[in-house]
């Protein structure tokens, strides 16, 4: 069974969020501040971690920084009640796979944590075990990418990324497949995942932004990655 | 404006300078009346006074010398004469050939007289028995007479050209308040609100004026900030509200959520207490998701994420998405070339535009995107009664309603005013169309931007094979 942590302040949501998430067959635990959610995080290690943006003392932007810095792994989905725009990239920024806006419904947070639990589990195409582009390769079956033979840091989302732009490099995957591709969205998905997900990519090969030698953008279509 | 302010100072520049002109030409005629009289004065004194000198010289002559004397002095000078003695000539100047208006009497006086045609001043004295006629050249004269009407003529040139000058500068000063003001106006057309006239520029009775213009500057200011202020207060507060309402919404609707399944199970009172309340909140959901986007629009938060979008395959997974497929027609006109649209807020505004014809038109509802080359349209169209003529002018008009009786219908009341201004916010429109025949059409319309970075043409896109 999949383990979920829950950090919410609200006791409702929590609650709430607890009842649905449980009700699907999810092995889930609350907590309540950033500290706590910090130590449960150490003991628990679940496997998706959802984690509210406004939180006493310790803030989820803050949580979710420092669970980068030693698991990147895990993917971690945000409670948010702002919708910003710059709030939302400062949460994906600081390592957040993807965000659900508050209100939501449960199903809404269920269908966001079964596609991030989706995205930790090894591609199921049997013919792509390895797939190699220049001095990048990936491992399909070890879920691993290693550049010129240095193993890559990538949390799932963004190593579900760069599969998906290397299994046709050169070709231009619009914002919008990208967001149904990796992240399951089937419309309405928000652009900005995409945007700041490339930019971590990019960050993670090396790649100069403002003169990228693997991710190129392509205005107003998309991403490649570069055939080599 | 610009034009009609030309028009004035042209005219002004022009009406001055003409009386300025005037006024020279005057004192310029004057000068050469008065100037040429007092030359003609001084010829004729200069001859009287040359007269009497010759007269007198003749006088000193040795007698019998007299008349010599005269031929060698006219031969001298350069007068002509005529000399009798005892009323017989003696001598006569070559010239003078015929003599016409010349007086003979030795009164002393100077006359006019012509020889051959030509101009001479005439006088006549008597010596003894002598009478000696002299005849002196006007052509000196002549030449100052001629030089003094040059000069004027210059001098009146001059005044002219320096006069009208003096006249534009004069009018610019004159006018710089009021251009000063024009141009202050114009700014403050343009949004400018704190635009002024420097009250050192008003000059010469405009202070009324750019003192006005200023008051009414400032009072126009104040009331737009007063007005900015309020609606400013006012978003914010809705702003505020409809966060301080995510989290209990929050709740409401994830338990609503999980009640859903087990409605059924309910005896009737309170499975329909039930419905209501699922009813009401998902109502409730949809008006503060509502509120929170015009409060975004209206902040001009909004960021938009164009990018190259196939537009039919777009509108039919959102009609799947739905479960709307088997009720509204998708058909495709023309061309399926991408478009750079925001997807997530076309999406929007399909479905608002879908939902509305579901829950106020009637079928068979369809959808069609067409593509004429210049724009794309998503037509949205229903077989219902149709909007009312007297509230087609309001439908997108926030929280309008058409049926006041029905003051709480299924939607915000928001969604047509979101979908227009989503529809704006990427360079489009929407628009309703209400056929004569009933039923009622809506036009998403999207400007058709060619392709972007034709330079990468070359690189095909993924294409759009759903998920």
């Amino acid at each position: 069974m999949a383990r979920i942590l829950v950090v919410e302040d609200d006791d409702a949501v929590r609650e709430v969020v607890q009842m649905a998430l449980r009700s699907d067959h999810l092995d889930v635990d609350v907590v309540a501040t950033g500290r706590q959610a910090l130590d449960r995080y150490e003991v628990m290690r679940p496997d998706v971690l959802v984690l509210d943006v406004m939180l006493p003392e310790v803030d989820g932007i803050e949580v979710c920084r420092w669970i980068r810095q030693h698991d990147t792994t895990t993917p971690i989905i945000m409670l948010s009640a702002r919708t910003d725009p710059i709030d939302v990239v400062l949460g994906l920024e600081s390592g957040a796979d993807d965000y659900v806006t508050k209100p939501f419904e449960v199903r809404v947070l269920l269908a966001r944590v079964r596609a991030a639990l989706r995205r930790t589990r090894p591609s199921t195409s049997p013919e792509e075990a390895r797939i190699r582009v220049g001095q990048l390769e990936i491992d399909t079956a070890a879920m691993e990418a290693t550049l010129a033979g240095v193993v890559l840091d990538l949390t799932a989302t963004e190593y579900r990324l760069l599969l998906a732009l290397a299994r046709h490099p050169g070709q231009v995957h619009s914002r919008e497949s990208l967001l149904r591709e990796v992240w399951d969205y089937e419309f309405l998905g928000d652009s900005r995942l995409v945007d700041v997900g490339i930019g971590r990519l990019r960050g993670k090969l090396g790649d100069d932004p403002r003169d990228p030698t693997w991710v190129k953008t392509r205005r107003g279509l998309g991403y490649c990655l570069v055939r080599r | 404006m610009t034009t009609r302010r030309g028009d004035l100072r042209l005219r002004l520049v022009v009406a001055l300078a003409a009386v300025s002109a005037v006024a020279v030409a005057v004192v310029a005629v004057a000068a050469w009346v008065l100037g040429s009289a007092a030359l003609e004065r001084a010829a004729r004194t200069a001859a009287a006074t040359e007269a009497d000198a010759v007269a007198e010289a003749v006088e000193r002559a040795p007698a019998g010398e007299g008349a010599n004397m005269v031929a060698d002095l006219a031969r001298a000078g350069r007068a002509l004469q005529l000399v009798e003695v005892d009323g017989r000539e003696v001598s006569r100047s070559d010239q003078l050939v015929a003599l016409a208006g010349v007086a003979d009497a030795p009164d002393g006086r100077v006359r006019d007289a012509l020889v051959g045609g030509v101009p001479y001043l005439a006088t006549v004295r008597d010596v003894d028995d002598i009478r000696l006629w002299l005849f002196f050249p006007t052509d000196r004269l002549e030449q100052s007479r001629e030089a003094l009407r040059e000069a004027l003529l210059a001098a009146s040139g001059i005044a002219v050209v320096v006069a009208a000058v003096a006249v534009a500068l004069l009018t610019r000063r004159v006018l710089a308040p009021v251009d000063a003001t024009a141009a202050a106006a114009r700014l403050l057309a343009r949004g400018s609100l704190g635009a002024r006239v420097d009250q050192d520029d008003a000059a010469a009775g405009f202070t009324d004026l750019t003192a006005s213009f200023n008051e009414m500057a400032e009072a126009l200011e104040q009331t737009v900030w007063r007005l900015e202020r309020s609606d400013e207060v006012q978003r914010r507060f809705v702003a505020d509200v409809s966060h301080e309402l995510r989290t209990p919404l929050t709740v409401l609707a994830s338990s609503a959520d999980l009640l859903r399944p087990a409605i059924g199970d309910l005896d009737d009172v309170p499975r329909r207490a039930a419905e209501l309340l699922l009813q009401e909140v998902d109502g409730l959901g949809r008006l503060v998701d509502d509120l929170m986007e015009v409060a975004r629009l209206d902040a001009g938060g909004a960021d938009l994420c164009a990018e190259a979008i196939d537009l039919p395959d777009l509108v039919d997974r959102l009609l799947q998405h739905h479960g709307w497929r088997d009720e509204v027609a998708l058909e495709v006109v023309g061309g399926r070339d991408q478009v750079l649209v925001d997807p997530r807020r076309v999406m929007m505004i399909v479905a608002n535009l879908v939902r509305n014809a579901m829950v106020h038109g009637a079928p068979p509802i369809d959808v069609r995107v067409i593509d004429d080359g210049d724009a794309v349209v998503v037509a949205v169209t229903d077989h219902g009664p149709g909007i009312p003529p007297e509230h087609r002018d309001h439908v997108f008009d926030r929280f309008h309603k058409i049926d006041p009786a029905r003051t709480r219908g299924q939607g915000s009341g928001l969604g047509l005013a979101i979908a227009r201004d989503n529809a704006r916010l990427m360079g489009g429109d929407l628009v309703l169309y209400s056929p004569a025949q009933g039923g009622t059409r809506m036009e998403v319309v999207l400007p058709h931007v060619d392709r972007p970075d034709p330079t990468e043409q070359d690189l095909p896109v993924t294409p759009d094979t759903g998920p």
